[in-house]
């Protein structure tokens, strides 16, 4: 068998997990000598079309040309995988479809010519097409990209499991945010995978991995307000940002349609 | 009873130091644990521990074996663990507890653990009396006593400005010779503990659960519950582990690491069944297993009162209202 | 050869983000159009930030970009503290430099070698240069540069990208003095390279036909009192502007040209101007390390340098300052102490400028007394840069016009890459505009 054909795709996003496919120096040119990278804009001039056997794309889908381009790559591309939280949950730029305002007065706030402007709510790619593996955090591990990568080139599931940050967290021995510094820690309902990087920087998790399995919003929401003292809204903001198009964070916001 | 000062106890540390590897209970940073002993550590007397001993004992992560492929057949290498006698200062009674806990689990019944074994052979304990129960203590209700450790070599007392030593096995026995010179007789009584904040009467709760597994209490008890499994790590009794490898080019190695009961993946099938689907089941099966099955099996409740899993609990779930919740259900 | 020539390059490689170019020469040689244009599908940071608590926003805003999130990051939480009253101590000053500088280190080793590098040296790639033998120790210490970078990035943030310890008030946790050493430790041992480095590119950008090319424009960047400017300063030009940061929206306005489909962003009464590291050497060599000028002193520069080609040689003697400002900071945080991060919420308003590896980056809004932003302004460098780089289509092409297509499109490339662009940035004053024939 050959090297497999990897590309790399960009939607909506910073590029920032697309660097940090590259972010990993001591190794990166092992990694290349494995795999053929055939179609990465953002690092070579001389880009193949498909097949691929591997497609790794980056960002959320926010305008329908990027629909096109996305359909366009899941027929080219054997394993489709999100990579990163706006590709796997819409991410940041999700943030407009709960701020209370139509598309139209969301395009209205940024440009003065409206015309040939057209967006669309933001969702992660698996809104729209088959995503056969998910790359978490904002921006991906790159453990657990080179696992993946590793993963399919023996064809082997990958196996990642999706606990709640908590769970690093205390193997870390790290102080509880939560309960003893009182601070707004999302840790308990995201997943973990990061190595709870945030909480051990003395930083609450903010849940930019997406909702672990398992996850009770509810609950936590509860705490939040109850005692750390969150208002509706604040609880809805938490909730809100990375992932607030899956259905386990919007438990969270309850009835508060948004902030 | 031999006693010491206890600002002279650094002494006696030193001395011990010569011979073992000594562990004690410091502060660090925000927290704090048992760690290898030094003249600067900040050593805690007055309160337990925030993480318990269990990890000197079941390590997080623990290496068992490595392989490697030659040609075409395996080469096996074991993995020993370091040289020489541990000695563990200032267990306190609900954590020796939990070494009863494991003994049961990883050396009875006709299988015997030696990963786990030779941790255990390798270290001396010398326990130390409660004088008054923290916020979240309740020991005396799952059966244990604080002034008087199970299972200790040498036990000590706290008795305020000194602390008194008592040897208990012939280890125990070995460790108070080589101290001697350090201490003094003096006609000290076994202190009485204070009173407990957290009262809870856990009599005839293992009998009462044989027939609750249907029970509705365990909706009502897992409804707030955040799968967080915060519980079961820093639970001093919590056992249970997974083993993984990791391959790399011809070398394997074999390691087991904790795992939690409240995760999904933790009864996961490979053909994708899951007994214990949701956090009602897995929930229900931590309350049981402590409760109901151990005692079932080994005669012993598998909580030692500590009070841990309270403490790190983001949404209260409190073991003591369990309990309670348990006895009021019809 | 007297036909009409249209150069179409659908996707600009090794930028940041999706944009592409358009020119049009006609039968007399004159350029007809020439547009850049930046399929970068926007995200509407600025609707969405509204609403929004004040402390979410250096998070939010750092995720624009990838490459830069330091410069977005630090001018969004400069603003914030001005506009809330928020007083932070030298150390966190101090740290929020170096954290920037390790960000210039990252950017610039990553522009130089895996973007720009390739142009020059006639490959497709990085990738495809490691697969010289001869070029390979330089790839390989071009990885090194660029770990660096991303070393000193994550023993203070966490993580190479998107900090996590950097909020209002100052940092969740702080650096290890030990680590710091060591970095410092790195940074000696990679400030010859560096310097090479400065020698390398001047070679590459004194090749033809890129040495005769210069174009007069406004230069614009941050100046600051007996330092390079990176965090704060003034905002300072060569055709004299001089006024504080804050004011910036004042002063660089953005003015909508119909036949060109994108803002064009210009100082006021004035035209197009540049910022970037050319910008910057130009205005503020004196402060530029003794290395750092001596290396440019060495290679002949003179400053002010009006050749556009030769931002890369200003990059590569910025990555020399950069190392010798890091390590004398290094020295002069000494043992960094945890302070709690402290601020409470205020009704204000406010503006703040930072030097992003590619340019001046600003930002600023206005915040009510709940903490709760009420309007939220972002200017990216590369949205400054779009229509003086239309400019310097309109001057260069004409002059180049005796290359194949090929070959033009790839100089036409060039000098995009020169601006170092960063698409995903630009969004906010680029309209995503469908190309028709």
């Amino acid at each position: 068998m050959g090297k497999p054909k990897v590309a790399f795709f960009k939607l909506s996003s910073c590029a920032g997990c697309q660097l940090t496919a590259l972010n990993i120096e001591p190794i990166l040119l092992d990694v290349l000598g494995v795999v053929d990278i055939t179609y990465f804009v953002m690092a070579k001039r001389e880009n193949h079309g498909g097949p691929y056997d591997i497609g790794f794309v980056e960002g959320a889908v926010t305008s329908p040309r990027e629909l096109e381009e996305l359909k366009k790559i899941r027929e080219e591309c054997s394993v489709v995988v999100a990579m990163g939280t706006c590709a796997c949950f819409g991410g940041i730029p999700s943030i407009k479809n709960f701020c209370g305002m139509t598309q139209k007065e969301v395009e209205a706030k940024v440009y003065t010519e409206l015309w040939d402007i057209k967006s669309m709510p933001v969702y992660g790619i698996d809104y729209y097409i088959d995503v056969d593996y998910y790359l978490r955090g904002c921006p991906i591990d790159k453990n657990e990209y080179l696992i993946l990568i590793k993963s399919l080139l023996k064809g082997i599931n990958p196996l990642f499991r999706f606990h709640s940050v908590c769970n690093e967290c205390i193997l870390k021995e790290n102080v509880c945010l939560l309960i003893h510094k009182k601070k707004a820690c999302m840790g308990s309902v995201t997943a973990s995978g990061c190595g709870a990087l945030c909480p051990s920087l003395g930083r609450e998790c903010e849940g930019c991995r997406g909702p672990a399995s398992d996850c009770n919003a509810e609950s936590l929401a509860e705490v939040f307000m109850k005692d750390i003292g969150l208002s509706k809204a604040d609880v809805a903001r938490k909730f809100l940002k990375y992932a607030g198009n899956t259905p386990e964070f919007s438990k969270g916001v309850g009835h508060y349609e948004h902030y | 009873m031999l006693v010491v000062l206890k600002a002279k106890l650094k002494d006696i540390l030193n001395t011990l130091a010569e011979e073992y590897k000594v562990l004690v209970p410091a502060k660090i940073e925000d927290t704090s644990k048992f760690i290898s002993y030094k003249d600067n550590v900040d050593i805690i007397l007055d309160e337990n521990v925030k993480l318990s001993p269990k990890d000197v004992f079941f390590p997080q992560t623990e290496k068992m074996y490595k392989m490697k492929t030659v040609k075409t057949s395996m080469e096996l290498e074991n993995i020993t663990d370091e040289a020489g006698k541990k000695l563990l200062f200032g267990v306190r009674s609900c954590d020796m507890k939990s070494l009863d806990c494991f003994d049961q689990v990883f050396l009875t019944k006709g299988y015997i653990d030696e990963f786990y074994k030779n941790k255990r052979d390798s270290v001396v304990t010398i326990a130390l009396s409660c004088s008054q129960p923290m916020q979240t203590c309740f020991c005396s209700a799952m059966g244990v006593d604080s002034q008087k450790a199970v299972g200790a070599d040498v036990q000590a007392y706290d008795l305020g400005d000194k602390i008194g030593l008592e040897a208990i096995s012939d280890e125990g026995s070995k460790v108070i010779e080589l101290i001697k010179g350090q201490l003094t007789e003096e006609g000290a009584e076994v202190p009485q503990p204070g009173e407990f904040y957290l009262k809870v009467d856990a009599d005839g709760v293992s009998e009462k659960l044989n027939g609750m597994f249907e029970s509705p209490i365990w909706d009502d008890v897992s409804k707030k519950c955040l799968n967080c499994g915060a519980c079961t790590y820093v639970c001093p009794t919590c056992h249970c582990f997974d083993i993984s490898q990791e391959v790399r080019g011809e070398n394997v190695t074999k390691y087991r690491c904790w795992d939690s009961c409240m995760f999904g993946e933790y009864t996961q099938m490979a053909g994708g069944h899951n007994p214990r689907p949701t956090k009602k089941e897995r929930v229900r099966n931590r309350f049981m297993h402590k409760l109901n099955y151990f005692p079932d099996r080994y005669n012993m409740l598998l909580c030692t009162g500590c009070g841990r899993c309270i403490n790190v609990c983001p949404v209260n779930l409190d073991i003591t209202s369990v309990i309670k919740q348990i006895k009021e259900a019809e | 050869m007297s036909t009409t020539r249209n150069i179409r390059v659908d996707y600009i490689a090794r930028t940041e983000g999706d944009g592409a170019f358009d020119v049009l020469i006609d039968s007399n040689g004159i350029v007809k159009k020439a547009s850049w244009n930046v399929w970068e599908p926007p995200r509407f940071f600025e609707a969405f930030l509204i609403g929004r608590k004040a402390e979410e926003i250096p998070e939010f805003v750092q995720r624009i970009c990838g490459i830069c999130p330091h410069s977005h990051h630090i001018a969004s939480l400069r603003a914030i503290e001005r506009a809330m009253d928020v007083k932070v101590s030298n150390q966190t000053v101090l740290l929020r430099e170096l954290l920037h500088y390790s960000d210039w280190i990252m950017s610039h080793s990553l522009h130089i070698y895996y973007l720009a590098a390739p142009d020059f040296l006639g490959y497709e790639s990085v990738i495809a240069m490691a697969g010289n033998s001869d070029l390979l120790p330089i790839v390989e210490n071009a990885l090194k540069i660029k770990r660096l970078g991303n070393d000193m990035i994550v023993v203070l943030s966490g993580q190479e990208i998107q900090n996590k310890t950097s909020v209002i008030g100052g940092f969740t946790s702080v650096p290890s003095v030990t680590d710091l050493r060591k970095l410092q430790d790195q940074l000696k041992k990679m400030k010859e390279f560096a310097y090479d480095t400065v020698k390398l590119t001047n070679t590459l950008a004194s090749q033809s036909p890129y040495k005769d090319l210069s174009r007069r424009c406004e230069h614009v960047a941050l100046q600051d009192v007996g330092k390079y400017a990176i965090n704060e300063g003034r905002l300072v030009s060569t055709m004299g502007l001089d006024v504080p940061e804050w004011d910036y929206p004042k002063y660089m306005i953005e003015k909508h040209v119909p036949e060109c489909n994108c803002k064009h962003s210009i100082i006021k009464d004035r035209d197009s101007f540049l910022v970037g590291p050319l910008a910057r050497v130009n205005l503020n060599f004196n402060t530029l390390s003794i290395d750092a000028q001596k290396a440019a002193k060495e290679i002949g520069f003179t400053t002010p340098c009006y050749n556009p080609f030769m931002s890369i040689v200003a990059r590569s003697i910025e990555l020399v300052h950069a190392i010798d400002a890091s390590i004398a900071l290094i020295d002069e945080i000494g043992t960094p102490v945890f302070e709690r991060p402290r601020f409470s919420y205020k009704a204000g308003k406010s503006f703040a400028a930072t030097e992003a590896p590619r340019g001046t980056c600003c930002h600023g809004g206005q915040i009510d007394k709940y903490g709760v932003v009420k309007k939220w302004d972002i200017v990216a460098p590369t949205a400054r840069n779009v229509y003086n780089l239309n400019k310097d289509f309109e001057e260069f092409i004409p002059k180049l016009l005796d290359l194949s297509d090929e070959d033009l499109t790839l100089k036409c490339e060039v000098m995009i890459r020169n601006y170092d662009p960063c698409q995903s940035c630009a969004t906010h004053s680029l309209k995503v505009r469908l190309q028709r024939e």
